[in-house]
């Protein structure tokens, strides 16, 4: 409901506010006539300076508002430029440098929302401009000075997952000189790299990469590594999760565990601790074909990438499978990777493995290279849709295998090759319409055929529960942004490392392993985390305890039920725990009093804006058509 | 659609127009024109499912204003995809009872 007491915060003699429109090079200007809009804003209540600049993002731009804020007592700043993703951080920092609270500053956006969007109407576009300052102003007339919240940090990392991309973020964690929880959930460090054999670009044997990751982990006191272990429990936010691990906890199933959580207890005991930060390091599975899949189950000469590998670790003078010689080998690309809908039957849940797995191009040109020149009489047949050799170096197999005369077949995604007992009594034919020689059917017989078997993301539902993390249609976990924050997830404080949110190779591993310690480690260098101020905040004067926004705060222990009082019974009201709220808005919809607001939000900012968006500015009226 | 104003919304409106002014007759026109134009649209799909450059046509309504109305309709349900027509989308009305 309206209040009738609430007054624009300002001094008594009212706000005195400062107006900056940017030309931005003409980007603004070639549509919008910013003398106008100045005239215009120059007329509105409060207004003290109005001002043009060319880049007011400039140094002299922005020393300009420094100044005038000193010089003419300003205590509110308006600039009207580009989008605020671009600058609005840049004139509030300005605004600060003059000495005022870097929030009493408002941005609004000319370019993307104004000139960018009506070339066409530059009448329309100036209108718009007026009222959008004017909306600001208004918002700015309710503005209070605000401070970023600041927040005791545990100076602590928990990192999920003892692979390559775990021991790296937990040995560059605590080179910073950072303590770390490095949790591993089978009996040993290593994870799938200490099983490759050796990988590429550079041949270097995986395990010996992970020997050198372990012993930097082992070597440092500030690891302290758990393995047989797992996350039980979460709360807190950035800078104070609380967390309960499990140890001596044995895997359910499979050869690392099925992450399900229904582990034995038994000989199980539990730990708590306190960490700032986050890295989920939980890793890929490689894709178990279903039975019957190009064979596999149901012809014993029909094996895995992975079990390939394994039987290649072991010198042999020839090559064997099975007790027998193996003169003809197929490798076959994109299993259980780039699938089809319609044409790939779905996995459990429904869906198909429509992503590139990215790895196992290079990974089979790899092995069918190893056999080439280890068996040189032994004949390999490369069946593929695409070659994905993107990385550095990795094209270099391709050409390699070329040359060494490996038969490359190439089938269409919707027309893949069928794999069949072979006739003759030899163990396999593979029939595929190869579009290398324009569609020709080739029956080809093998002794042996690799399953190309791309990643699936370890199965952590547990984890996915008590973290909130978000999962992509691939099921793996996604980040905020591909580009622009590519390690971090949803939940601050959380972030990502290696192949649990993507398909990667070892490189990219390590680089996002890297990456996710760097950002752990800028939050745990600090004593305390700072947090934007834009959260909730109860009146507790205004709150009838009527718990209509305990059921819509979204975020678990951001709104906290505390005993109050209302007209003499007892209620439960509601108080914001500003660390864990984000700011979505939902409590303050459903709040009959008005007594929840956002700060830097409020209703009454909102009002003020509406007013200012409707207001009648003489030239600039508005018409049906361009206020759309 | 909101129920009745109880005597507390009354009070609520009154204090609001006490503090913000009458609604500016700019605004009043705007409003007036937009229901007209919904009006129409929507008085147009009741004969048939149109596409927006149809819609346009039968009345008179500039077509990005059109394709603006539908995407409001369309976001709080009012009306839907129908058959593709070539190039372009038919809508038609959700019933009120769907």
């Amino acid at each position: 409901m309206i209040k009738a007491d609430s007054q624009p915060r300002s001094g008594a003699e009212g706000p005195r506010i400062g107006v900056y429109v940017c030309r931005c090079g003409g980007n603004i200007s070639d549509v919008v006539d910013v003398d106008a809009v100045i005239a215009a804003v120059k007329g509105m209540a409060g207004v003290i300076t109005a001002k043009i600049d060319t880049f007011m993002c400039s140094d002299p731009g922005q020393a300009m508002i420094a100044e005038d804020i000193r010089n003419q007592a300003l205590d509110r700043i308006v600039v009207a430029s580009c989008s605020p993703f671009l600058h609005e951080l840049t004139f509030r920092t300005a605004v600060q440098r003059g000495g005022l609270n870097p929030y009493l500053y408002e941005h609004v956006n000319l370019r993307e929302q104004d000139s960018w969007a009506h070339p066409h109407d530059p009448a329309g576009a100036t209108a718009k401009a007026v009222r959008l300052i004017a909306a600001a102003i208004g918002k700015l007339r309710y503005a209070e000075p605000l401070e970023r919240i600041r927040i005791s940090n545990h100076r602590q990392a928990l990192v999920i997952g003892g692979g390559i991309a775990g021991l790296k973020a937990a040995a560059e964690l605590a080179g910073k000189g950072i303590p770390v929880l490095l949790l591993e959930q089978s009996e040993k460090l290593g994870g799938w790299v200490a099983k490759l054999g050796k990988t590429f670009p550079r041949e270097i044997e995986g395990a010996a990469l992970v020997k050198e990751l372990v012993a930097e982990v082992e070597g440092n006191p500030l690891v302290r590594i758990f393995t047989r272990a797992r996350l039980v429990a979460a709360s807190g936010f950035i800078g104070n999760f609380d967390v309960r691990i499990a140890l001596n906890s044995l895997p359910a199933s499979g050869p690392n565990g099925d992450g399900t959580g229904s582990a034995s207890t038994a000989g199980e005991k539990q730990i708590s601790a306190s960490v700032g930060a986050i890295i989920i390091a939980t890793g890929f599975e490689p894709y178990a074909p279903a039975k019957g899949e190009y064979g596999f189950g149901e012809h014993a000469a029909v094996v895995t990438l992975p079990e390939f590998v394994r039987q290649m670790a072991h010198p042999a003078g020839e090559l064997r499978w099975n007790g027998k010689p193996v003169r003809n080998v197929g490798f076959l690309h994109c299993v259980g990777s780039r699938q089809i809908e319609g044409v790939h039957p779905p996995q459990s849940d429904g869906k198909v493995n429509d992503y590139c797995s990215r790895t196992c191009c290079t990974a089979i040109l790899q092995q069918a290279l190893a056999v080439k020149q280890r068996f040189p009489r032994v004949n390999v047949f490369d069946f593929h849709q695409d070659i994905r050799t993107y990385g550095r170096g990795h094209e270099d197999y391709y050409t390699r295998s070329s040359a060494a005369g490996i038969v490359f077949l190439r089938f269409h995604g919707d027309e893949l090759p069928v794999v069949e007992a072979g006739r003759n009594g030899g163990p396999l034919t593979v029939r595929v319409k190869d579009w290398l020689t324009f569609g020709e059917e080739v029956d080809v017989p093998l002794d042996l055929l690799v399953l190309g078997t791309g990643m699936v993301p370890h199965p952590i539902r547990d984890l996915i529960d008590l973290l909130k993390l978000p999962v992509g249609a691939d099921r793996f976990l996604q980040e905020v942004h591909p580009k622009l924050r590519p390690v971090e997830v949803a939940v601050n404080g959380v972030l990502l490392a290696g192949t649990a949110q993507a398909p990667m190779n070892i490189e990219e591993t390590l680089s996002a392993a890297s990456a996710a310690a760097s950002k752990a480690a800028i939050l745990l260098t600090r004593e305390m985390v700072e947090l934007d101020p834009f959260v909730a905040e109860v009146n507790a004067a205004e709150c009838i305890g009527c718990e209509r926004c305990f059921p819509e705060c979204a975020y678990t222990g951001a709104l906290i039920a505390e005993p109050g009082e209302f007209n003499g019974a007892p209620v439960q009201k509601a108080r914001v725990n500003p660390g864990l709220c984000v700011g979505c808005g939902a409590c303050v919809a459903v709040c009959p009093t008005r007594a929840i607001d956002l700060k830097g939000w409020t209703l009454e900012q909102f009002d003020a804006m509406v007013d200012g968006l409707v207001a009648t500015v003489p030239g600039h009226e508005l018409s049906a058509e361009e206020a759309n | 659609m909101p129920g009745k104003l109880t005597a507390a919304h009354r009070q609520a409106l009154k204090l609001f127009r006490e503090r913000h002014g009458n609604v500016p007759e700019a605004v009043k026109l705007y409003a007036k024109e937009f229901r007209q134009r919904r009006k129409r649209i929507t008085e147009a799909l009741q004969e048939a499912p149109a596409t927006v450059p149809e819609l346009a046509a039968k009345t008179s309504i500039p077509a990005d204003q059109v394709l603006w109305h539908i995407a409001g309709m369309r976001k709080y349900g009012e009306v839907r995809e129908a058959a593709a027509d070539g190039d372009y989308m038919k809508y038609e009305l959700v019933k009120k009872s769907e």
